[in-house]
């Protein structure tokens, strides 16, 4: 405000070279933009001279997409796993919401579910795949299985120690004000748990992506997953290239997205503990 | 003239709002006593005292001796182990709707705005969005935050959280409003302002009010009586009429004489407390 008055001429007398990096600095965009451009002119040059079989580069996996774009293989491979991907993602946070509230709040849940829950996140869950593949199939069904046995640890996780977190003194609030159990429940506990589980989400998005491309990777016949190995087997590097860039395009969106609703839904939170 | 209850001598002359009928509380610190035997904490014993309607009685004494403990056995959020509390004749169980709290941190809902903080005991209670909210709004206005409605709690100063508290135990129209050191988190000029604002505030409402704190003046300032607690057991040391109670609306009792000589006295009371 008033304390923001600059004091004429210092600007002018400092040297460039302090000025063009701290305008650096302020400007980050500037040297994002720049690295990735500097990258993929040197891939460019670099590539075109490397074996097509082990190595490509940028116009050539552009040109690949559009082939594969137009020939629909692209469009049914995205729509194949996006199926099971959202529909794996959605019920690992519904489903780990439920589960994260049943064993943060009922005891007996909590310590009889406690030695699956462990076991289960302790073990590998791509050791369990071939298994999963076993019994639910190589399609849509057996793919969401994958996805949630993968997704829904975070949620589950975050959920319960939300809930546990919870002050004792803002339970104590909601009791002076004779709240009922179900009103502290629903108006102190869960929006007390929210950036918690809001965070649980967020890795949840993330292990989702991996879990429906390492999905893919043992059934081998559809999705973004499956093209990428076929294109590996096939030594066609440049298509390999475009399901990988379209997964981690997506993974960027995806997960943005969520940070951007986490830190809506967290605002109060991260703000309160600045203040500490 | 309208603080008259206050220079009467007896003042149970007036209806008991609050009765406090020889409670006693300890606690059990397990495993404090060499080779595990109990030790037995007796925080209240045998505490007695009757509080008129409109009367406004601090809990006066050093940290530990049970002034707290007292207060929130008044609020229902403990059960004394011997006597029995009545708020308007009817032994108190359980947190009663109208008898409303200020914490010593404010207790805010960190993630509610400020009007949905002060509506929140009426929300509990199942009052409409709209007749809420226009209660609300009142009492937002009377402690002076009218314009802060939409403001988080970590926007604002200790001291407009603490008017927030304040207001939101006005929202149920208490017929006893408990402070536990509702100013004690302030710095000393916030504490005087709020401090005389809260006294032209409690003037219109004429809320009974039992307001714990460990500072002689504040008591001195606010109220018409003083319990001056001792500790270990806690019991009550002594009761004051406070000799200041009739200026306190007309001029700073701050400055006067009997001020100075009645906070000596009780200085003197609490001292050997503070050695011990």
């Amino acid at each position: 405000m008033t304390m923001s008055t600059a004091v004429p001429g210092t600007a002018a007398k400092r040297p460039f070279r302090t000025d063009l990096l701290a305008w650096l600095k302020n400007h980050p965009n500037v040297l994002r933009v720049s690295a990735v451009v500097v990258f993929f002119a040197w891939w460019e040059y670099v590539g075109r001279d490397a074996n097509p079989m082990f190595m490509t580069y940028p116009s050539a996996i552009f040109a690949a997409a559009v082939e594969l774009t137009r020939s629909g293989e692209l469009p049914s491979a995205l729509v194949a796993s996006m199926i099971p991907f959202l529909s794996g993602l959605v019920i690992s946070i519904i489903g780990g919401i439920l589960i994260g509230i049943a064993i943060g709040q009922f005891w007996i849940l909590e310590y009889t579910l406690d030695p699956f829950l462990n076991a289960l996140y302790a073990i590998p869950r791509v050791a369990l795949i071939p298994l999963i593949i076993l019994w639910a199939g190589l399609e849509t069904y057996g793919k969401i299985v994958i996805i949630v046995s993968i997704a829904i640890f975070p949620v589950i996780v975050n959920t319960y120690s939300g809930i546990k977190d919870v002050r004792g003194s803002l339970i104590e609030i909601g009791r002076a004000y004779s709240a009922t159990e179900l009103q502290i429940f629903t108006k102190i506990i869960m929006p007390a748990a929210v950036p918690y589980i809001m965070a649980g989400i967020r890795l949840a998005v993330g292990l989702a992506i991996i879990g429906i491309i390492v999905a893919e990777f043992f059934t081998a016949i559809t999705g973004l997953g499956g093209i990428i190995v076929l294109y590996a087997n096939n030594f066609a590097t440049a298509k390999l290239f475009v399901p990988i860039i379209v997964t981690g395009v997506l993974g960027i969106v995806l997960s943005e997205l969520t940070a951007y609703v986490e830190r809506r839904l967290s605002r109060w939170r991260l703000s309160e503990r600045e203040r500490f | 003239m309208a603080y008259a209850h206050a220079d009467i001598s007896e003042p149970n002359d007036a209806p008991h709002m609050l009765l406090i009928e020889s409670v006693s509380k300890s606690f059990d610190l397990r495993g404090q006593g060499s080779g595990g035997e109990r030790a037995v904490l007796h925080v209240l014993e045998d505490v007695t005292l009757a509080i008129g309607k409109g009367e406004f009685v601090s809990l006066l004494g050093a940290s530990g001796c049970g002034k707290t403990t007292l207060l929130r056995t008044i609020a229902g959020l403990g059960r004394p182990d011997k006597g029995t509390i009545f708020v308007d004749g009817e032994p108190v169980r359980a947190p009663r709707k109208d008898v409303c709290m200020v914490f010593q941190n404010f207790g805010l809902l960190p993630w509610r705005s400020v009007l949905a903080n002060v509506v929140f005991p009426l929300e509990l209670d199942g009052v409409s969005k709209e007749e809420r909210e226009a209660v609300a709004a009142e009492y937002i206005a009377l402690v002076g935050l009218r314009g802060f409605e939409g403001h988080f709690p970590h926007e604002l100063s200790g001291g407009m959280q603490q008017r927030v508290g304040i207001a939101r135990a006005l929202v149920r129209k208490p017929l006893v409003l408990l402070m536990d050191e509702p100013f004690a988190a302030l710095d000393a000029q916030t504490r005087e302002q709020l401090q005389d604002d809260f006294l032209k505030i409690w003037s219109k409402l004429k809320t009974t009010i039992v307001f714990v704190t460990h500072a002689i003046d504040e008591a001195l300032v606010l109220s018409d009586r003083i319990v001056v607690l001792q500790s270990r057991p806690g019991r009550i040391n002594r009761i004051i009429q406070s000799p200041v109670a009739k200026h306190r609306m007309s001029s700073d009792v701050r400055a006067l004489q009997d001020f100075a000589r009645q906070a000596q006295e009780i200085r003197e009371l609490l001292r050997p407390e503070r050695t011990a």
